[in-house]
């Protein structure tokens, strides 16, 4: 712990740590009396403070316990059967159905592919909504109605933005194909086999760019100007201050925008089912729409189970990861 | 503190106005329509014998997309124009369609009030339907014996009892369709019958941007019963007679997959069949472009929609699916729509009369003349009408009664599917042979119907 942690500590912490050494004192420093804590004026309005405290967040708790903890346990119930929705009755097997995905090469491809779509899709949002981000900033003091307009692919439903893409991009005489035949690019298959990962990616980064240019631009407009100005005095290349003054300046928001599009990507769907179904031939079944596949078209509640523990799991260590690094001191 | 508290009032305000203005915004039953006469139909004299008043009303269900739903919200429009009721139709996907309605029928829940059911998934169906019989034989209006008895029985009890789970609506088989001009202008003057005559005619028109076959390649359920006619026509079938085993990776179903795979890998199907399902199909039929395809004969009517189609008068029906070697004539899968009230429905009166109306031989040959519906009823199929709209209405005929047969009448045909999509897609894309595919959904299929095979 560092000193600036220790000065940190919650001041109900170093209160209640009085409150405690002043009922001691008071009991003339002899066996300790925790009743003693509410005698004070003070000591007891803190009770009463946490005691409401507790009760304010007793329902969201319980809501949360509900939504969240009960679904979570009772999928990892339902990871150990072989329970199809309809038919037979449900039979125990174990971890039967964790071994078969973790072995199954159909199941091994698709996380390999979830994670090549997450990284694919991550980066490019972040470096491009990086640089859209630095250039407004670097430029425009104020995005105003700029900012509608870079909001729009976000606040498009994805069903929608996924159809209106397949149109622009499905068949040879797509919308997209008639527009780089002006460039004297040929025809391609954007929904083929070659293309239809990429093409997937570069959608679902054309919809979530705009929350990464937001995310970075308030970020930046909040950092001290005396700092840059400090180092553009010092004759600092762009690079430099990019490097050794941005970056550290922006670490905590770019965390943020790496952990909340790392697990959206995770769990994509919308946009890959509306634009591939998945296909061709597999390409483009990243995990959610196996999870879809498995759960809601062949209703096998079991396999189903397992792979959705497997995506909160992945989400969960991934998102871990990033808080522990939120919390570190920013890169020096 | 105090802008704090401000803002929790605020929220608080913000909440209580959404709740409160949810009753205020609620809008009322809008007025329905004032019920007029359909197409053709003398004014009821007695109010006796006029449509059953619902206004009011309302059912909710949710329906298939793409052709089967353009005509289903067609006849909506009639019936509501004519009862009053309110239709409110969630349209989805067709494979989406049909497995939201059968969670939500495992769950009990009384969202929907019909279901419209594809035949080959009657069993997943089945525990959360009204059986009809009882609705039947208390309608004097309903006589099941004018529907073609073999598209009733797709909807009938899987162990063969009498009960009937729908009506049907909309039913019909894959048939083999080819645009005249393109065999001509190749050199051929009568369509092929065999599958060696089709990968020659295929051969003879591709080129020129016209390709010799088209299919729906889409990796899921379009793309299988895509393969399915051609599998049977080899002499193959999906699983064997007791139900218990995947029968397609035999000598025939080999055959049969290298064989359509060939088509598109060879470059003589369009290499966009791969995105394709039915309305991509429909498409690419009339820019007049593709010689030959199977399709859903109720596709028949967009293709040749005049609206939109290039190849009026160009489009023909073959008399059966061209056969494999040792086969004398081509299978057909015959399947289609039907629709069900379901058991938790609290309407069931105005669900009933809704089912009744879109299965009458009156909207059944209202939708086939003038929309292209595949019809259910004997009479309008027979009809010199239908014979005058529909091409070749006797080579449809004659496809559907030599040897059709349907989908496995199995409650895990859905997964089953799924996988034969999944490996037959990656066999067209070239990521393992016809035979691995066979072989792995062989695999698949097997395991889930926990058969001894």
């Amino acid at each position: 712990m560092t000193a600036s942690d220790e000065s940190n500590q919650s001041p109900s912490v170093d209160r209640t740590a009085t409150a405690v050494a002043t009922a001691k004192s008071d009991n003339g420093g002899g066996s300790f009396d925790p009743t003693a804590i509410h005698k004070g004026s003070r000591s007891s309005w803190f009770a009463r403070t946490n005691r409401f405290g507790y009760l304010l967040i007793a329902a969201p708790m319980i809501m949360m316990i509900i939504v969240l903890v009960v679904p979570i346990v009772f999928n990892l119930y339902a990871s150990t059967f072989s329970w199809r929705l309809f038919g037979r009755e449900p039979v125990f097997v174990g971890l039967d159905n964790w071994i078969t995905v973790l072995q199954d090469p159909r199941w091994r491809a698709s996380l390999s592919r979830t994670a090549i779509f997450v990284v694919s899709t991550v980066t490019v949002q972040v470096v491009t909504g990086f640089w859209i981000a630095y250039i407004l900033y670097k430029h425009l003091n104020r995005i105003g109605l700029l900012s509608v307009i870079f909001l729009l692919p976000m606040m498009i439903s994805e069903v929608a933005a996924a159809l209106t893409w397949r149109l622009i991009v499905s068949g040879s005489n797509s919308l997209l194909n008639w527009a780089i035949g002006f460039l004297g690019i040929e025809a391609q298959q954007w929904l083929g086999p070659s293309w239809a990962f990429i093409t997937v990616v570069a959608v679902d980064a054309w919809q979530n760019v705009p929350f990464v240019v937001l995310i970075m631009f308030a970020a930046m407009q909040a950092m001290p100007t005396d700092v840059l100005e400090a180092a553009e005095l010092d004759g600092a290349s762009g690079f430099s201050k990019l490097r050794y003054i941005l970056m550290p300046l922006l670490q905590p928001a770019l965390l943020v925008v790496l952990l909340f599009r790392t697990i959206f990507a995770i769990r994509a769907f919308t946009t890959i089912w509306v634009l591939t179904g998945g296909g061709p031939g597999d390409r483009t079944a990243v995990i959610g729409i196996d999870i879809y596949r498995v759960a809601f078209s062949n209703f096998n509640v079991g396999m189903s189970a397992v792979l959705s523990m497997l995506m909160v799991v992945i989400s969960l260590i991934i998102g871990i990861g990033y808080i522990r690094m939120l919390t570190r001191e920013p890169l020096s | 503190m105090k802008s704090r508290l401000i803002a929790i009032l605020a929220v608080l305000g913000l909440i209580i106005a959404a709740c409160g203005g949810a009753d205020e915004a609620a809008p009322e039953p809008e007025a329905a329509p004032a019920p007029q006469e359909a197409p053709g139909e003398e004014p009821a004299e007695e109010p006796d014998d006029g449509p059953p008043n619902f206004e009011g009303q309302t059912l909710r269900m949710i329906g298939a997309e793409g052709a089967a739903g353009r005509v289903l919200q067609i006849a909506i429009e009639e019936f509501e124009a004519r009862t009053g009721a309110t239709i409110q139709v969630a349209y989805i996907p067709t494979q989406d369609a049909i497995n939201q309605q059968i969670l939500s029928l495992g769950a009990g829940s009384a969202d929907n009030d019909v279901s419209m059911i594809e035949s080959g998934f009657l069993p997943g169906f089945i525990q959360g339907v009204e059986p009809l019989n009882d609705w039947i034989a208390n309608d004097p209006d309903v006589d099941p014996s004018i529907y073609s008895q073999g598209m009733l029985n797709l909807f009938r009890a899987l162990d063969g009892g009498d009960e009937i789970y729908a009506l049907p609506f909309r039913v019909g088989g894959r048939i083999f369709i080819y645009n005249e001009r393109l065999l001509n202008e190749a050199g051929y003057t009568e369509p092929p019958t065999t599958i060696e005559e089709v990968r020659e005619i295929a051969e003879a028109v591709t080129g020129d941007g016209n390709y010799g076959y088209a299919g729906t390649l889409q990796q899921g359920n379009f793309l299988v019963t895509q393969w399915t006619p051609w599998l049977r026509s080899f002499g193959g079938d999906i699983l064997d007679p007791a139900m218990q085993c995947a029968a397609f990776n035999d000598a025939a179903g080999q055959a049969s997959l290298e064989w359509f795979v060939g088509l598109y890998r060879d470059g003589l199907m369009p290499p966009e069949s791969i995105e394709f399902e039915n309305d991509g199909l429909i498409r690419e039929m009339q820019t007049g472009r593709v010689a030959m395809a199977v399709v859903f004969s109720g596709w028949l009517g967009p293709i040749l929609d005049p609206e939109t189609t290039q190849v009026e008068g160009e489009i023909r029906v073959g008399p059966n699916i061209p056969h494999g070697p040792g086969m004398s004539h081509g299978v057909t899968d015959l399947g289609g729509w039907g629709f069900a009230i379901n058991r938790a429905s609290e309407n069931k009166e105005l669900a009933w009369e809704f089912i009744k109306f879109l299965a009458s031989e009156e909207v059944q040959e209202w939708l086939a003349l003038e929309h292209g519906n595949a019809p259910t009823v004997q009479a309008v199929f027979a009809s010199p009408d239908f014979e005058a709209v529909s091409p070749d209405a006797a080579n449809q005929r004659s496809t559907f009664e030599t040897g059709a047969r349907q989908r496995p009448p199995v409650e895990e045909y859905g997964e089953i599917q799924e996988s034969l999509a999944r490996n037959i897609s990656q066999a067209l894309i070239g990521d393992i042979t016809p035979q691995q595919a066979l072989e792995r959904a062989e695999q698949d299929v097997n395991a889930v119907l926990g058969g001894n095979c």
